[in-house]
């Protein structure tokens, strides 16, 4: 049987990206500034996070101005929907297993997932 | 946090939880079109109001004080059901309607400005203005779509809806409200749209005067039609004001006040 942790996407796998995934899937577009405030995270870092997003081509990301206000608008792609759906589809899995009495084993019961928050 | 700190992954598809339902909560402006369709609803009334002006000027039973003619025709209070009903009604549904939906998406583009959260509601407008268009394009008195061969009361039945007491617009309403709890992902108003849907049809098969009068209450002259078009409308005001309040008071909360 395949281990529901193999099926973790190691881009999506991460505490932020899979923030930002969650959040921009609940919207048509989500503003930079609530991704920071939402995730706690400086600028600098929500960007590198992106970056690695946009690279795999799970978010896209839009700049412009309102109010003579430079503004980044990002969105979820359906590619980005899909990992997304798939991250959380693993997970699901693994806490079903834990949680199911009787056919966990003594490791996966204890088996923790280590989702780093450090890009 | 601290780097490589281990979380279960029931720990994370809480925290994932929590980031979507906060979204969702900045996110949801529904409370807007419910309240701007419900003030156009009962802004319809006074065209609903007929009076006894004998002789009417086209030799109707009854007459309103609307006029009759125009460039849209009547679609939406054509039957014998409704005798009297003036064309400012049709002209009034279809400018209503849609400054219902243009003010819902300048509505959520401002929102989407003001939090940073765009929400979807594309779909729920053009459904609805489409939807609208085909009323109007079905309609025997502009007889494009109309379909031949069926005559009840001695007129062709119309594809679309029932262009009979004039209130065909509440339907339209009724779906985008609809649409637009799907794309909201939000039970509470999925279940109120079913609930105002059920409503619209009533309004639309059914005198609602006469469940009025059980009450007790007795309508003057000329306000039978009324109750079908009020409320529907209060209904929408008032639902739209509840989860406006809801709205307030999530927000609320999430300024970090108890």
């Amino acid at each position: 049987m395949t281990e529901p942790s193999n099926s973790l996407d190691e881009v999506v796998h991460q505490r932020t990206r899979l923030g930002i995934l969650t959040i921009t899937n609940e919207a048509q577009r989500v503003e930079f500034g609530f991704l920071q405030e939402t995730l706690e995270l400086t600028a600098g870092n929500l960007s590198k996070h992106l970056q690695v997003l946009e690279v795999a081509g799970l978010v896209g990301i839009e700049k412009g101005y309102e109010a003579r206000r430079p503004k980044t608008w990002v969105s979820i792609t359906r590619r980005g929907v899909k990992a997304l759906q798939s991250e959380i589809g693993a997970l699901k899995q693994i806490v079903a297993r834990v949680e199911k009495p009787g056919r966990a084993s003594a490791v996966s019961r204890n088996r923790t997932l280590r989702l780093a928050t450090d890009p | 946090m601290a780097p490589d700190e281990e979380q279960t992954a029931g720990e994370a598809l809480q925290e994932v939880k929590n980031w979507r339902s906060r979204t969702r909560a900045v996110r949801h402006g529904y409370w807007f079109p419910l309240v701007m369709f419900g003030l156009l609803i009962l802004a319809a009334a006074p065209l609903f109001w007929t009076k006894d002006s004998s002789p009417c000027p086209h030799g109707e039973v009854t007459c309103t004080f609307s006029v009759t003619g125009g460039p849209l025709g009547n679609p939406f209070a054509q039957s014998s059901l409704n005798v009297g009903l003036g064309r400012w009604i049709s002209l009034y549904w279809v400018v209503a309607v849609i400054l219902g939906y243009v003010a819902t998406v300048f509505y959520y583009r401002h929102r989407a400005r003001r939090t940073g959260v765009a929400g979807r509601v594309w779909p729920a407008v053009v459904v609805g203005l489409a939807l609208l268009g085909l009323m109007v394009g079905s309609s025997d008195s502009r007889g494009w779509l109309h379909a031949p061969g069926h005559p009840i009361w001695g007129f062709p039945v119309p594809i679309l809806f029932f262009q009979g007491r004039g209130l065909d617009p509440l339907l339209v309403i009724g779906i985008g409200v609809g649409i637009l709890a799907l794309l909201e992902r939000t039970w509470a108003l999925a279940v109120f749209a079913a609930m105002f849907f059920a409503l619209a049809l009533l309004a639309n098969l059914y005198n609602l005067q006469n469940q009025v009068y059980r009450l007790g209450w007795h309508l003057p002259v000329g306000a039978g039609d009324l109750p079908n078009v009020v409320l529907p409308g209060l209904f929408l005001l008032v639902g739209g004001l509840g989860f406006w309040w809801a709205d307030r008071r999530v927000l609320y909360r999430m300024a970090g006040h108890p």
